[in-house]
């Protein structure tokens, strides 16, 4: 329920709602950028 | 240290430019999407959508599925790099591999941004309108989006021997990220057992915080 009320998709448009995603998105970059760090310093 | 990264991503931005027919596909396709799907589905989705025209809706995903693209593809150089021996001629050379890293994302992360500036030229030129203070967010949004695009094209590439085989194995993962992105209709329209995939996809994110900045006003 929470997560609906979170995340309803956007054209409803709330500022948590950009913040949340935003996080996620830096979470996710963060993670990514470690990946491809690791696999080219194997290459 | 700030020399070296600069050589690297020079030599990427030149590539790019003379690789004429790899930056006009990377435009072209996004641009057909934004032409064909937005015009044909309009009328579909016209219902689901009371405040907002279907083409306007698509146009921050088509800017991240532009980013996408070219960031991804991005990571071909280095596998060409491997093929044609450049990649060991530059790792045994005086640079460390963090400058040669940097180097080449940032090229990478400016042609993806570039060629979505131009995708968002031509849908301003079709008469898609947007909101200007949403312009920073959708920057840092593309950029993160880029970023870590390049870095995935950048792991994969580090591991392929040959072109043909990195262009499948991208395309088999980058294709069901940008369907289950949200970026062509609304992810509430899948069904709930695909709800965790759109979850988890990281592009899900990248779309929606592109799309609320792009419509902050409407």
């Amino acid at each position: 329920m929470a997560w609906n009320a979170m995340r309803y998709f956007s054209i409803g448009i709330n500022e948590f709602n950009v913040a949340f995603d935003l996080i996620a998105l830096l979470i996710f970059s963060i993670v990514l950028i470690a990946i491809g760090a690791y696999s080219f310093s194997k290459a | 240290m700030i020399g070296d990264i600069y050589a690297v991503y020079l030599r990427e931005m030149i590539r790019m430019y003379r690789s004429k027919a790899r930056m006009i596909t990377t435009i072209v396709m996004p641009f057909l999407w934004l032409i064909v799907i937005g015009n044909a589905f309009k009328n579909a989705f016209a219902s689901s959508m009371s405040n907002i025209d279907f083409l306007s809706f698509l146009t921050p995903g088509i800017l991240v599925m532009t980013i996408v693209f070219t960031s991804t593809i991005s990571g071909i150089t280095t596998v060409f790099d491997r093929e044609f021996g450049f990649l060991k001629e530059i790792l045994v050379s005086p640079i460390s591999r963090g400058s040669i890293l940097i180097g080449k994302m940032l090229g990478g992360v400016t042609q993806a941004m570039m060629q979505a500036a131009i995708i968002l030229l031509l849908a301003i030129a079709m008469g898609v309108s947007f909101d200007i203070n949403g312009i920073a967010g959708m920057i840092l949004t593309m950029f993160l989006v880029a970023v870590s695009f390049v870095s995935l094209g950048l792991a994969f590439a580090s591991r392929f021997t040959n072109m043909e085989g990195f262009q499948m194995v991208m395309n088999f993962l980058i294709q069901p990220m940008i369907f289950l992105s949200g970026a062509f209709y609304p992810t509430r329209m899948l069904p709930s057992w695909l709800q965790w995939a759109v979850k988890l996809n990281p592009l899900t994110y990248g779309v929606e915080c592109n799309e609320i900045f792009f419509h902050r006003n409407k």
